[in-house]
């Protein structure tokens, strides 16, 4: 026995000493990075091939018009869950890209964990950025991306079920929307989609009701709950359907199937419509207001440069390089996306043309500001479909008020 | 009633069950054979196209990705057959200080779920410069501990006299393992092929982590990318879903008799 | 562990001491490098306030994850769901593949086929058979349409708080039952002809040959079975992804489908709380540990040897 014991002991120190060899060696990753810039810049993105030939073409050239810049290699994460799952190794590892192209949706938190370096220092020329992107992408005054699209949502109808119903103007207000899902609604169609599931789509109600998650600032405002309770309304009088309960992944193709009147939609419907619905007819109108108010969420890809690349200023004017008037008028062609530069808007409306209510207003769209802990996103989330799938009764002042204790300041 | 009639009932129920197996398979088949605007729709089969496959091995690099899978699927299962079949002996028929400690460890293991490492794992492949390579999605899977299970398992059910007649005739104890007991561990070897194969094959979170550029890609994580940024191209996920599931299937057709032979469930106690 | 007084314990010769560490060395050096240090290191940082971000900055704080996660509604949520999960799927688990293996393991034409078609949805990637089921199982879906017909509510499984979760049971089951059979069918293969001559002539009938001769010769299967089972179902995980990432976040709806593995994955790659998730993913652990010793020491005190 005693041997034994002596066998456990030399087990247990072997333990404790590799324990501490690992903790030693965790730490002061970030010093130990690429020390010197071999001219070599890695861009990293997710999605699909359209998008890596889109950012191909964003950097074309870049070796003659950035000083030092050799070659340019790509990290493609395949998916957006790829991105947040594989990031905080790399970032731990010191394996990250150089630049990343990164919406406004989940930045925030990591701004604020100093992923990304400001860009305030490089004074860019950004006349004829959109200013909204531009804000988009702008935290406690500093600038983290150059924004390279600017997507306000728009209000999509199917016009032949809109016609079908006897229905005419096409409505500006949430009120008139309600009344006319109350007609469209029949034979397993709802009036409207709306998909719960990301917070993205309830964000777009809460900023046509006027108000908005303001990084947190103003949660449980006066808006924002109109917005809630409208939504609630919504599923209460069955008028409204998730993408989750009509059985597909996401409201395009709840639009596109056909089982829905209505949706907000954007420029990122019209390649679902033309390849999956050819023959169904529809169209986009701004979006509707609510409680007298109007607004838009505004949705914006940027370049953004990873803290502790070898080059800084090389990394910053790629970033800048890749928003290019040219790069942004093929991205257009390519994905479909509206450009945040003013000059390259031209060859998007002659693509989309049906996208050109847009124009009216793209300058009160604002930018989602979710509060920097991205839990509230799961919070959120889970109080609606505890609402909807679940029959809870909170109602939705005191689920704001309950959040806006938890998350703000 | 004749034996024939007998069986009837039997017929019926196993078609009914096949059918219940095979659906998801029968559903990927059949939308990988519509255009787009087709999908999930009960159309006739002269609707059918070969056109996503085209597309697939056109515009994609689906033959790299294959290769790599296969480079990454045939080394991984080298390095597990080696690992597993010799540990596996070892804590089976050999007498070694440490081994109820080791067949703890290895029983222990399989209660770590894998997502846990998965961070720790990256860093410290890309501290020996290996992300992105299709060494660091080999050299840290050469070892899968339900394997070691597996072969141990099947070794403790070797009859030892076997052994005993081989140390009379002066072979010593690796002398008759490769003389002796190598031979004997076909059933095992195609246990562990088929397992390994189905799970390297289908692996996605590794890959995914591990491996960044487009040309180092594997199957499954290069067919994620297929769908298009603003829609999902379901048909053309369902070609690559037969594309990959064909080779695993037709390695159990050949493989099931020795499969159902190599696993054993005798002698747990540890 | 188990000392065996019978034994005689006799002298293990130097030879078979060398060749059982020699044979042994490969995997170990493997399991050292490749399981011990990774599991060690997240060990390690459960006792922290730690984000991969911020590699430089970690801040111990003892045993301040744990505690915090009892307090926690999102984790007993999470808990709750993960032991109802086990505790559902396990027997069926077990049940229907050793029913499968009794069909496969009788002589007739074919049977190669058979088995292989069994074994089919085991060796689809994951993705595709989340991607079949919620077409299966969605308002108005094939499956749903029938369960209408019997007075079933019209509903989509896996948007339904109550029935998410039974969802992806059935998907497991389903895709794993075909692994289990196997492990049956080889474990019948070890029980001679002669038993069952036996028992046909003391009368014995199918359901009594089955009852009294092939289910206790087949209790180790079964031990292995249900271990196994057990390990598998506190991990899983692809089923979950895999329909949930499709529609709405991780865990949905509202938490339903969360366990401890998801809510593990959750902080570390989506709430940058990688401490917490570490916390998480131990406690994980030491639950499987637990409830597979005390099944060792239940299935011990029975006649299995």
């Amino acid at each position: 026995m005693k041997a034994r014991r002596k066998r456990l002991l030399a087990a247990g120190l072997a333990v404790v000493m590799s324990m501490s060899l690992i903790a030693g060696c965790g730490s002061n990753k970030k010093e130990e990075k690429k020390a010197e810039s071999d001219g070599v810049l890695t861009i990293g993105f997710w999605g699909s091939s359209g998008e890596e030939k889109a950012i191909a073409e964003a950097v074309k050239g870049v070796e003659d018009k950035v000083e030092g810049v050799k070659e340019v290699k790509f990290e493609h994460y395949s998916t957006v869950d790829d991105f947040f799952k594989k990031l905080p190794g790399q970032v731990a590892a010191g394996t990250a890209p150089d630049i990343v192209t990164v919406t406004n949706e989940q930045h925030i938190p990591l701004i604020k964990e100093g992923v990304f370096e400001s860009l305030n220092e490089y004074d860019f020329d950004l006349t004829g950025y959109a200013q909204n992107a531009i804000e988009a992408w702008t935290y406690e005054e500093n600038l983290y991306a150059v924004p390279f699209t600017s997507a306000p949502s728009t209000f999509s109808i199917n016009t032949d079920m809109w016609k079908e119903a006897g229905l005419d103007k096409y409505p500006t207000t949430w009120e008139e929307v309600y009344e006319a899902a109350k007609v469209l609604t029949k034979d397993g169609v709802a009036g409207l989609c709306l998909d719960i599931g990301n917070i993205y789509h309830p964000t777009q109600y809460m900023n046509s009701f006027g108000g908005g998650w303001k990084d947190g600032k103003d949660i449980a405002s006066a808006e924002n709950i109109a917005g809630l309770e409208y939504i609630f309304k919504m599923f209460d009088e069955g008028l409204a359907v998730t993408a989750k309960d009509a059985g597909m992944t996401w409201d395009g193709e709840v639009f596109a199937g056909e089982k829905c009147a209505m949706s907000t939609g954007g420029a990122w419907y019209v390649a679902t419509m033309r390849e999956s619905a050819p023959d169904v007819n529809y169209t986009f109108v701004p979006m509707p207001g609510g409680n007298g108010k109007t607004g838009s969420t505004l949705h914006v890809y940027g370049a953004a440069v990873v803290s502790g690349t070898a080059d800084k200023d090389m990394a910053a004017n790629v970033a800048y390089y890749m928003t290019r008037q040219e790069a942004q008028e093929k991205r257009a062609e390519i994905v479909g996306e509206r450009p945040a530069l003013e000059a390259a808007l031209p060859a998007f409306r002659e693509l989309n043309p049906n996208l050109n209510v847009i124009d009216d207003y793209v300058d009160t769209a604002t930018s989602f500001g979710y509060p920097a802990d991205p839990e509230f996103q799961t919070d959120f989330t889970t109080a609606l479909e505890n609402h909807i799938y679940n029959g809870d009764k909170t109602s939705a002042e005191d689920i704001l008020k309950t959040l806006a204790e938890k998350y703000e300041g | 009633m004749s034996k024939k009639m007998k069986k009837i009932p039997f017929w019926i129920l196993i078609t009914a069950l096949a059918f219940l197996f095979l659906v998801p398979m029968i559903y990927a088949i059949y939308n990988s054979l519509l255009p787009l605007d087709k999908v999930n729709k009960l159309v006739s089969p002269s609707e059918f196209t070969l056109e996503n496959y085209k597309n697939l091995f056109e515009n994609y690099p689906v033959f790299t990705w294959f290769k790599n899978t296969i480079l990454v699927t045939v080394l991984t299962l080298a390095g597990e057959l080696f690992t597993a079949l010799t540990a596996g002996y070892a804590l089976a028929k050999l007498r070694f200080p440490g081994r109820n400690v080791c067949f703890m460890i290895v029983l222990v293991t399989l209660m770590i779920p894998f997502q846990v490492l998965l961070t720790p794992l990256y860093i410290m492949v890309s501290d020996l410069g290996w992300n992105d390579t299709i060494t660091g999605l080999v050299v840290p899977f050469l070892l899968n501990t339900l394997y070691v299970f597996m072969a141990r398992q099947y070794y403790v059910t070797i009859p030892s006299d076997i052994l005993e007649a081989a140390k009379i005739d002066g072979l010593g104890s690796i002398g008759s393992y490769i003389k002796i007991v190598l031979p004997l561990s076909k059933p095992i070897i195609a246990t562990i092929t088929i397992f390994n194969f189905v799970q390297s094959w289908n692996a996605y979170l590794v890959p995914s982590t591990f491996v960044s550029s487009e040309e180092n890609f594997v199957l499954v994580v290069g067919l994620n990318t297929l769908k298009d940024t603003y829609f999902n191209r379901l048909n053309l996920t369902m070609a690559g879903v037969v594309v990959i599931c064909i080779p695993i299937l037709v390695l159990f057709l050949l493989l099931q008799k020795q499969l159902i032979r190599g696993i054993a469930s005798d002698g747990i106690k540890g | 562990m188990k000392k065996n007084g019978k034994k005689v314990k006799e002298a293990v010769s130097w030879d078979e001491k060398r060749a059982g560490l020699i044979f042994m060395l490969p995997a170990a050096i493997c399991w050292v490098l490749w399981f011990f240090i990774p599991f060690v290191r997240s060990v390690y940082l459960s006792f922290f306030e730690y984000s991969y971000l911020r590699p430089d900055e970690k801040v111990f704080i003892g045993l301040q994850n744990y505690i915090q996660m009892f307090q926690d509604p999102k984790f007993i949520l999470a808990l709750k769901n993960t032991l109802l999960f086990v505790i559902v799927t396990v027997p069926v688990m077990t049940m229907v593949s050793l029913a499968l293996a009794v069909i496969l393991n009788s002589k007739f034409r074919a049977r190669g086929i058979f088995r292989t078609i069994y074994f089919i949805p085991y060796t689809i990637a994951g993705v595709a058979v989340a991607t079949v089921f919620m077409y299966l199982f969605v308002k108005g879906g094939l499956v749903q349409a029938l369960l209408v017909k019997i007075g079933f509510p019209d509903t989509t499984w896996y948007a339904d708080v109550k029935l998410a979760m039974p969802f992806i049971g059935i998907l497991f089951v389903w895709q794993l039952v075909g692994f289990y059979m196997i492990y049956y069918l080889s474990g019948m293969q070890t029980i001679s002809d002669n038993v069952y001559e036996a028992a046909k002539i003391d009368g014995a009938g199918g359901w009594q040959t089955f009852r009294y001769v092939t289910l206790p010769l087949l209790k180790p299967t079964t031990y292995l079975v249900v271990v196994y089972s057990i390990i598998q179902a506190f991990q899983i995980f692809d089923q979950i992804a895999a329909v949930t990432s499709a529609s709405g976040g991780l865990g949905s709806p509202a938490g339903a489908t969360n366990t401890l593995l998801t809510y593990f994955y959750q902080n570390s790659f989506r709430y940058y709380k990688v401490g917490y998730g570490c916390s998480i993913a131990v406690v994980l652990f030491l639950i499987i540990m637990v409830v597979s010793l005390i099944q060792k020491k239940l299935s011990n005190s029975g006649d299995l040897d």
